[in-house]
C-alpha cells in the first residue's frame, strides 16, 4: 500500500499516500486534538450505547465484589489479602478495565474488514496517531464515569481506603500508562483484521487473556506459579494489577519503582511495535475500486 | 446444486441440477398434517444450518480462530475457581466441582445457543435494516428462519469444553447414579438451555420496539446472565431476587445444579426449572410474534 497512487477527485493531483515528502505537510497536534474532542462527543451522540457498555461492567464489578466478600470472609490464607485491601484493588482495577472501551476497536476493526480503512489514508493525517487521539479523548469520559461508578459503588460495600499521599505520585504515573498499553494491545491485535475475516474471535481471546494476566480478575499473587511468573514481565500487569497494587498499598520500595519501570518500558516498546505492526499490517490492503 | 455441465455444443454452461433431496417431494408447502408441518420445519432448518456452517468453513482460519477464543475465555473463569479453592475448601457450602458444574453449565447452554440459534442475535440488525422482508415471504416459520440466519462455531469450543466439565463435575460430586438420576440431570440441564435460549430471544426481541443497529440491550443482559456463573447465594436479596424472578438467569445454571446436587436451601426449587424454561421461551415467542406485527420493511 506504501506505493500506492490514489488521484483524489477534488485535488486532482496524485497524492502517495504514506509518503510524508509527498504529502501536505504533517497535521499539528490541534489536529489530533480536534480528533479527541470529536471522539469524547461522540459519547453524547450514542448515549444508551455508551450508559448499556457501563452497566456491563458495572455487572462484572458487582460480581467480582461478591465473590471476594464471600471468599474473604470464608479464607484464612488469602496471600494476605483482606476484605479492605481487596476493595481499594478492585476499585482502580474497576477503572482501569472500563479504559479503551470497545467501541473504538470494533468501529476500526470495521473499517478494516469492508475496506473503508482506504479512506482514512488519504487523511493528511498519521493514522495511529489519529486513533491514539480518539482513545485518549473517549478515555476522558470514560475515567470520569468509571471513576464516579467504582468509588460510589465501592463505598456500598464497606468504603474505600485510600492510600498515605506519599503513594499518590507513583499511582498517578502508574495509571498513566494505564490507557497507553491497552490501546496498544487493542490496536495490535485489531491489526490482524488484515490478515483475518473475522474479529469476535480475536477480540475474545484478546479480552480472556487480559482479564487475565493484567490481574482484573484476581490478583496475580493469587494465580498458580506457571501463570504468575510470566505475567511478572508480560505487558498486561501494567494494565490492572500494577496501580491496583499501589493504590492497596501492596508495593513498596524496590518492587514499586520495577513495577513502574516495567509498565512504561512496555508503554514505549509497545508503541514502537505498533509502528512497525503498523507498516507490515497496511502492505496487506487490497482495495477494489471504490 | 449447481455443476458445471457441458453443453451440446461444447460450451461450458453453469446449469442447476434437479434438487436430488427426496424432502422436496415428501414436504409440500401445503396440505400437511401436523406431524408433517413439524418434520418439514426440521428438514428445512437443518438445511438452513446446514447452509450456514458451509460458508462458515470456507474461512478455516477464522472458524478455528473463534472455537480456540471461545475455550480461552472459559479457561479463564475455570483458573479463577481453581486459584480460589485452592486456599479454600469451600463457599457457602460449595466445593470446587459444584462451583464447576454451575459454571460449565452456563457456558454449555450459551454453545448450544451458538450453534443452533446464534440468528437471535441478528433480530436488531434485521429491524433495523429492513432484513426481515425477505424472510415473511418464504414459506417457513420466521422464527426459525430467524435463528439459523447465522452459526456461531465458538458453540463447538463451549460445548466441548463444556460437556467434558459437566461429566467431570458430575464424576467428583455426590450424586448417586441410577437411571433416575441421570434422567432427572437431563431434564434439568435441558431445562437450563431451554431457559437461556428464551431469555435470548426475548432479550433481542427488544430490538423490534427499539429499532437500534445492535444488539446491546440483548448483550447488556446477557453480562447480567454471566453473575450465575457462580453461586448466587454471594449476592444480595434483590440481585438474588431480580435473578430469580424477573430475569430468571438463575434458572439455566444454578437452580437446576443445586436440585442435581441437592445442595442449598432451596434445591427443591429446581423442579421449577421446566415450568420457567416453558414460561421463558413461550414469553420469548410471544414476544417476537409481537414484534413481527410492529416490524415494517423498507421499500423495495
Amino acid at each position: 500500500m506504501k506505493q500506492a497512487t490514489i488521484v483524489l477527485a477534488s485535488a486532482g493531483a496524485p497524492l502517495l499516500v504514506g509518503d510524508d515528502r509527498a504529502g501536505p505537510r504533517p497535521a499539528s497536534w490541534r489536529t489530533y486534538a480536534a480528533m479527541a474532542r470529536a471522539a469524547r462527543r461522540s459519547v453524547l451522540n450514542f448515549a444508551l450505547s455508551f450508559w448499556l457498555g457501563i452497566a456491563m461492567s458495572v455487572f462484572l464489578l458487582l460480581t467480582t465484589l461478591y465473590l471476594w466478600r464471600t471468599i474473604l470472609a470464608h479464607a484464612h490464607n488469602m496471600g494476605g489479602w483482606t476484605w479492605t485491601t481487596m476493595r481499594s484493588y478492585i476499585a482502580v482495577t474497576f477503572v482501569a478495565s472500563t479504559l479503551v472501551s470497545m467501541s473504538a476497536e470494533w468501529q476500526m476493526a470495521g473499517r478494516i474488514l469492508d475496506g473503508s480503512v482506504a479512506i482514512d489514508l488519504t487523511r493528511p493525517v498519521d493514522y495511529q496517531l489519529a486513533r491514539l487521539a480518539e482513545s485518549l479523548g473517549l478515555g476522558v469520559a470514560e475515567l470520569a464515569t468509571g471513576v464516579a461508578i467504582s468509588v460510589l459503588t465501592v463505598m456500598a460495600f464497606g468504603g474505600l481506603r485510600l492510600p498515605p499521599a506519599y503513594l499518590w505520585p507513583a499511582f498517578l504515573v502508574s495509571m498513566a500508562a494505564v490507557l497507553p498499553l491497552k490501546w496498544t494491545a487493542t490496536y495490535v491485535v485489531t491489526l490482524l483484521c488484515f490478515w483475518t475475516h473475522n474479529y469476535l474471535g480475536l477480540s475474545w481471546a484478546r479480552q480472556a487473556i487480559t482479564a487475565l494476566l493484567s490481574g482484573a480478575m484476581i490478583p496475580l499473587s493469587l494465580l498458580p506459579v506457571w501463570l504468575k511468573d510470566p505475567a511478572q514481565v508480560l505487558p498486561f500487569q501494567g494494565m490492572a494489577s500494577t496501580p491496583g497494587l499501589i493504590f492497596a498499598g501492596r508495593l513498596h520500595g524496590g518492587s514499586l519503582v520495577e513495577g513502574l519501570v516495567v509498565q512504561w518500558a512496555w508503554v514505549i516498546g509497545g508503541l514502537l511495535l505498533t509502528r512497525l505492526a503498523w507498516s507490515r499490517a497496511s502492505r496487506r490492503l487490497t482495495v477494489h475500486g471504490g | 446444486m449447481v455443476q458445471g455441465l457441458p453443453a451440446a455444443d461444447g460450451a461450458r454452461r453453469l446449469t442447476v441440477a434437479k434438487v436430488r433431496d427426496p424432502n422436496v417431494a415428501r414436504f409440500p408447502v401445503t396440505g400437511l398434517s401436523a406431524w408433517g408441518r413439524v418434520r418439514r420445519a426440521a428438514w428445512l432448518y437443518r438445511r438452513c444450518l446446514g447452509a450456514q456452517l458451509r460458508a462458515v468453513l470456507e474461512y478455516e482460519a477464522d472458524f478455528w480462530i473463534l472455537v480456540v477464543a471461545a475455550i480461552l475465555s472459559q479457561c479463564l473463569g475455570l483458573v479463577f475457581i481453581g486459584a480460589i479453592f485452592r486456599r479454600l475448601p469451600s463457599i457457602d457450602g460449595w466445593h470446587m466441582w459444584d462451583v464447576m458444574l454451575i459454571y460449565a453449565m452456563v457456558f454449555f447452554a450459551e454453545g448450544l445457543g451458538s450453534l443452533f440459534a446464534e440468528g437471535t442475535w441478528r433480530i436488531s440488525v434485521f429491524v433495523n435494516r429492513g432484513e426481515l422482508d425477505r424472510i415473511l415471504v418464504r414459506p417457513f416459520s420466521p422464527l426459525l428462519q430467524v435463528m439459523s440466519s447465522d452459526l456461531g462455531t465458538n458453540g463447538l469450543g463451549n460445548i466441548g469444553l463444556g460437556s467434558v466439565l459437566i461429566v467431570l463435575a458430575a464424576l467428583h460430586s455426590s450424586i448417586h447414579w441410577s437411571l433416575v438420576s441421570v434422567a432427572s440431570a437431563i431434564v434439568l440441564i435441558g431445562s437450563g438451555i431451554a431457559v437461556k435460549f428464551g431469555i435470548s430471544l426475548a432479550s433481542n426481541c427488544t430490538a423490534f420496539w427499539l429499532k437500534s443497529p445492535t444488539a446491546r440491550v440483548a448483550m447488556t443482559l446477557h453480562q447480567l446472565g454471566d453473575l450465575c456463573r457462580y453461586p448466587i447465594t454471594v449476592y444480595s436479596v434483590a440481585l438474588r431476587a431480580v435473578l430469580l424472578t424477573a430475569l430468571p438467569f438463575a434458572f439455566v445454571s444454578f437452580v437446576p445444579a443445586s436440585a442435581l446436587l441437592h445442595q442449598g436451601r432451596y434445591w427443591w426449587a429446581g423442579w421449577f426449572t421446566p415450568l420457567v424454561a416453558v414460561y421463558v421461551v413461550a414469553g420469548g415467542i410471544w414476544m417476537f410474534r409481537k414484534g413481527l406485527v410492529l416490524y415494517e420493511g423498507t421499500g423495495n
